[in-house]
């Protein structure tokens, strides 16, 4: 590890020189480049548990390019889409990770899906290009030329804990989650932040991914157990059946619910009638009222007419992977990843929910709470300028 | 016999060929594909010859695989990664042959219920590995698996696991030819004649299905050292579904047949996944189309256009059958034989012996119990009670196998369904 | 405490009718006809998209059910005729044959639907009180259902003619043809009836579930392992199953946790099926 860093450094310098001298070149080849389009790979979830996802993930990600060519293109070069599935095994992504770099040749990918495909097109990159993986995820991934746009476990938990409380008019907590390393890491931040905030944990309960789960007797227990709060990491189906059940049982008016991953599609699967006291803490939500993200709605409206698929946090991303890509790629003069990473570090950009700032390969970023009001978000608060806290 | 050489070198110089023609990323591709393969060609194996389907064979995939990445991480030099992977791949085999050889002693059927109990074992293993994340990385899987000391560019693993697909392709041709390949179809036709004979069915099926989780385990190991990072989906539903459908697509009971739908279904799958966004159905679609109207796959389909050329048919004498018997009389007593099936007396303190004659006939009207008396004489139908005696030795638990071993042999009027099968 | 116990009481009991009502097409079709039915989940969730499809059109709940009773069965009988006649009933091509048509029916409703989640609202909102603790309508409502529905089933089998004709097909096809039943018709009926109960089974729990394509995977596959634990082919069975598997799973999560749950009633189908394949009350 120490060692791949010194070598990482060494490589780095060279290739600031090599990059610096590109933009000398460039300006002067510049009209000749428009020609030759840059290729960004784009995974998006076309198959599989999270094909929901799949339009909207395509959709944002043609209007990210869109804005960057309406304003010059990367480096002088339009930027050109090959979408592929990220849907299918880790295998497969890894494979296709594979035939971007060695046979359609892209000078960067892009990537929306779970995360052990993010490993394996880690794995299959090896950092011979950028990488920008844009959804929620679990944290603590340093592989070279990966970005990480999505909200991480301490930006969705470090305010909205102590918030949420406050809003709830009580400290206890009833953990609830899918079996996997996204909620349990989620998890572990928040019970960083209910110990700050003087709460505590009344049960941590995990279900099995992938299972047709039951979920009648935690609300049982919950209701016995009286939380002020039941924080949830349950994702998909699982998040629509216990916030179903949840409802049905008559809880919602009682109890406040925080969903860690409940973005516009689950919300419609949940549906009004379930959606009393629901909470969401996310980067992004498509009714920001924000200039923003009502030019980038229009822009949806204008490519799409009114079959423009649903925004959310989780396809919104890849339209930020563009607007980063080219502020990067145009501080660094270059595409190599070297030069890239260094660039990256502390670069600014514009998205549809606000300023983004990276740091540590991660992005800071503003973050929302929102309350269901029937089929709807309405944010209630915004934490400007949350720090990812991760260490790359 | 000349053209047969021929055209099998002229088969490994375009293999051999092809990632240079191709280029790397074909290269790459084809690994994973023919990886699959091997996969597919133990699921063929033990359902084409043996009949016993697996809807759980990614398990055995995956048990390899983790332990081949664990065995490349772990290893302090070079040659332990090597013997930690053939270790992995035999403790799979091991493993395979435990669970079939517990399930088929005393049964003689492998219809759905072992497919079953394939499929949730793999799904234990799903859940096992997904959720114990400090042993198996979770549902990130296992990561940063090192590669194979000496090997690690795309061009390298191609030929490694084109060489391995060429073996166990020629193993598994063998296997169809020898004896023990007949044994197996005659079982899976029927199995209870096999024991009448003397064959230890409930062994060689096992044996079919260690076999084709030792495939199963090369494959895992080659996935491990190719994809650099095991995860849990090798266990899930889809994969253990994808390598059945390769092999009834292809065609299960040749040797090429799943090798040709896992090439098939993958190429076409990655061709048209990116593209056609309505691509399964055309998957779904060919599925079905294989189930209903080409039971032998394409490779079945094809054989029967080809002009028929002579098959040498195995015989079963290798194998070691019953004793050859000389027909002598045996003496048989059974004492006090209680057996009943389900709410039903049947025989209710049987006393018969035989003694010097040369025939026996047993008479008696519709249901008096003349076909159970010889059933539990040949071991077919369990007794409650009783003994039996054959020239004056003790069998303790009768099956057919073992009474056959000891010289009795059974005339069953059930013959092999060769070209109609009943309606269930 | 004594609420949580009555509460946890009714849910086990829930659990189990409903996991009964969500099997009873698959325990018919694959208890009495042996086939492999692996596409029951996908006409649940059909017949879950047809309660959706009849609330987003503005008609009463209600019309559901002759709406999934037509689509349902006109399915079953294509189904049937196309597909599971002509591969003779046997229980690895029909397994086989309904893995492609499963593909083939989630990308259909794909292009009808999309992708994304829906919501039905729940007919019967609000709580019935039982001893002074109240319990959702709706749930109340559904273990009605699942249990008028195992008691005409039981008594259909046992005492209609229909019943004894398709016990005596299950027993000896041959001889109940001989004796003048047709066994085609028969088995083809027994089909359509098990994919209109699973249709059914999808317009009862729509308001519960997120309703989407693919909806149906894990429900078949818990299916599959609950016939196998009660029993093939037996009203019996089915309850014994599903009364094991909802059990098992209130007990262990509530000793241990959820995936220990889940984990233990995989073992103990892997054990029936080593055991007892013929499960705990097999047909006789």
């Amino acid at each position: 590890m120490v060692l791949r860093r010194t070598t990482t450094r060494r490589t780095l310098m060279k290739s600031i020189a090599a990059g610096s001298a590109l933009v000398g070149i460039q300006s002067f080849v510049g009209v000749s480049r428009a020609a030759n389009p840059l290729k960004i790979g784009v995974f998006v979830n076309d198959t599989g548990p999270a094909s929901l996802f799949g339009p909207a993930q395509r959709a944002a990600a043609e209007l990210g390019a869109d804005q960057v060519n309406g304003a010059g293109g990367i480096l002088g070069r339009n930027v050109e889409i090959t979408f592929v599935d990220g849907g299918a095994s880790p295998a497969e992504g890894a494979k296709t990770a594979v035939r971007l770099m060695l046979s359609d040749k892209v000078d960067m990918i892009f990537g929306s899906h779970d995360s052990a495909v993010r490993l394996a097109i880690e794995g299959a990159i090896k950092g011979k290009v950028p990488y920008v993986y844009t959804p929620v995820y679990e944290g603590s991934d340093c592989a070279n030329g990966s970005y990480f746009l999505g909200e991480t476990p301490q930006q969705q938990m470090e305010r909205s804990i102590e918030k949420l409380a406050a809003i709830a008019g009580g400290k206890s907590f009833y953990l609830i989650g899918n079996d996997y390393v996204w909620p349990r890491t989620t998890n572990g931040q928040a019970k960083i932040y209910i110990e700050k905030i003087g709460g505590k944990v009344i049960a941590e309960e995990y279900y099995p991914l992938g299972a047709a789960n039951n979920f009648e007797s935690s609300i049982a227990k919950i209701k016995s157990a009286a939380p002020a709060i039941v924080l949830q990491t349950l994702v998909g189906g699982d998040n629509v059946s216990f916030n179903r059940a949840f409802s049905d049982f008559g809880l919602s008016d009682s109890f406040a619910r925080l969903s860690c991953l409940l973005e516009e599609n689950t919300l419609a699967g949940i549906g009004a009638d379930a959606s009393k006291n629901l909470y969401s803490c996310l980067a992004y939500f498509a009714n920001l009222d924000s200039p923003a993200n009502k030019a980038f709605l229009d822009a949806g409206k204008k490519r799409y007419g009114n079959e423009a698929p649903q925004q959310s946090t989780i396809s919104k991303g890849l339209f930020d992977a563009f607007v980063f890509a080219k502020a990067v790629a145009e501080k660094a003069g270059s595409l190599d990843v070297a030069v890239f990473g260094l660039a990256a570090d502390g670069i600014s950009f514009e998205t549809p929910s606000g300023t983004q700032k990276i740091k540590n390969r991660n992005a800071i970023k503003d973050m929302y709470l929102a309350k269901c009001d029937g089929g709807t978000f309405e944010v209630i608060d915004t934490f400007k300028a949350v720090s990812p806290g991760q260490t790359c | 016999m000349a053209f047969f050489l021929a055209s099998s070198i002229l088969l490994l110089l375009a293999l051999f060929g092809l990632p240079l023609v191709a280029g790397d990323f074909w290269a790459y591709q084809l690994t994973l594909y023919y990886i699959y393969a091997i996969a597919a060609l133990g699921v063929g194996l033990a359902w084409g010859q043996a009949g016993i389907l697996s809807l759980g064979q990614g398990l055995f995939v995956a048990i390899v695989a983790y332990l081949a990445g664990y065995s490349l991480i772990y290893a302090p030099f070079g040659s332990a990664a090597y013997a930690g992977i053939v270790l992995a791949v035999m403790i799979g085999s091991v493993v395979a042959f435990i669970i079939a050889i517990l399930v088929f002693r005393g049964r003689t059927e492998s219809g759905p219920s072992f497919s079953l109990l394939t499929l949730a074992l793999a799904l234990c293993g799903y859940q096992i590995v997904g959720s114990w994340s400090s042993v198996t990385g979770g549902f990130n899987g296992l990561s940063n698996v090192p590669a194979l000391p000496g090997f690690g560019g795309f061009l390298d693993l191609y030929y490694i696991s084109m060489s391995m697909l060429v073996l166990c392709m020629s193993f598994v041709s063998w296997l169809f030819r020898a004896p023990i390949g007949t044994i197996w179809r005659a079982i899976s036709e029927n199995e209870r004649r096999l024991g009448y004979f003397g064959y230890n069915t409930a062994r060689l099926k096992s044996v079919a299905f260690m076999i084709s989780a030792l495939l199963a385990g090369i494959a895992g190991g080659l996935y491990a050292l190719q994809q650099n990072l095991v995860t849990p989906d090798l266990a899930g539903f889809n994969f253990s579904g994808d390598l059945v459908v390769f092999a009834a697509i292809g065609g299960r009971s040749t040797a090429f047949g799943p090798v040709i739908g896992s090439v098939l279904v993958g190429a076409l799958s990655s061709e048209l996944r990116d593209r056609f966004p309505w691509w399964e159905i055309v998957i779904g679609l060919l599925f079905i189309l294989v189930v209903l109207r080409m039971p032998g796959g394409i490779v079945g389909f094809l054989s029967t256009l080809l002009p028929r050329h002579r098959r040498k048919a195995g015989t079963a004498e290798v194998v070691k059958a019953a004793k050859r018997i000389v027909a002598k009389p045996a003496d048989i007593a059974m004492n006090k034989i209680h057996c009943s099936v389900g709410e039903v007396q049947i025989l209710d303190g049987l006393d018969f012996s035989t003694t010097d004659e040369k025939f026996v006939c047993v008479i008696g009207p519709n249901g008096a119990g003349k076909t159970s008396t010889l059933n539990v004489l040949t071991g077919a139908l369990a007794k409650q009670s009783g003994d039996i005696h054959i020239d004056g030795i003790l069998i303790a638990n009768p099956t057919p196998a073992a009474i056959a071993r000891r010289g009795s042999r059974s005339q069953v009027p059930d013959p092999f369904p060769i070209s109609e099968t009943e309606p269930s | 405490m004594d609420a949580i116990v009555l509460i946890q009481g009714m849910n086990i009991l829930y659990t189990v009718l409903a996991l009964a009502l969500v099997m009873m097409g698959l325990a018919i079709v694959m208890g009495l006809l042996n086939v492999l039915n692996i596409v029951h989940g996908e006409f649940i969730m059909i017949g879950a998209f047809t309660a959706y499809a009849v609330q987003a059109a503005g008609w009463p709940y209600i019309l559901s059910v002759p709406a999934v009773f037509l689509v349902c069965g006109a399915l079953g009988l294509v189904v049937e005729r196309l597909l599971i006649r002509p591969l003779r009933y046997d229980p690895f091509d029909t397994l086989l044959a309904t893995w492609g048509l499963g593909l083939l029916l989630r990308k259909f409703v794909e292009m009808f639907f999309g992708r994304a989640f829906r919501s039905v609202q729940v007919p019967l909102p609000g709580s019935l009180q039982i001893a002074g603790h109240s319990y959702p309508t709706y749930r109340i409502m559904i273990m009605a259902i699942s249990a008028a529905l195992l008691v005409s089933l039981v008594i259909w089998f046992r005492k209609t003619r229909t019943g004894s004709r398709i016990r005596a097909m299950v027993g000896n096809p041959t001889l109940a043809e001989a004796v003048g039943i047709s066994t085609v018709a028969l088995a083809r009926n027994t089909f359509v009836a098990g994919t209109i109960l699973a249709g059914f089974a999808g317009v009862v729990i729509a308001p519960l579930v997120p309703i989407e394509p693919q909806m149906g995977i894990t429900l078949v596959v818990n299916a599959f392992f609950m016939i196998i634990i009660g029993g093939l082919g037996t009203v019996v069975g089915l309850i014994g199953g599903a009364t094991m598997i909802g059990g098992i799973q209130s007990a262990v999560s509530a000793v241990f946790d959820p995936t220990t749950a889940y984990l233990s009633i995989l073992a103990l189908s892997v054990l029936f099926l080593w055991r007892w394949p013929r499960g705990i009350f097999p047909r006789v």
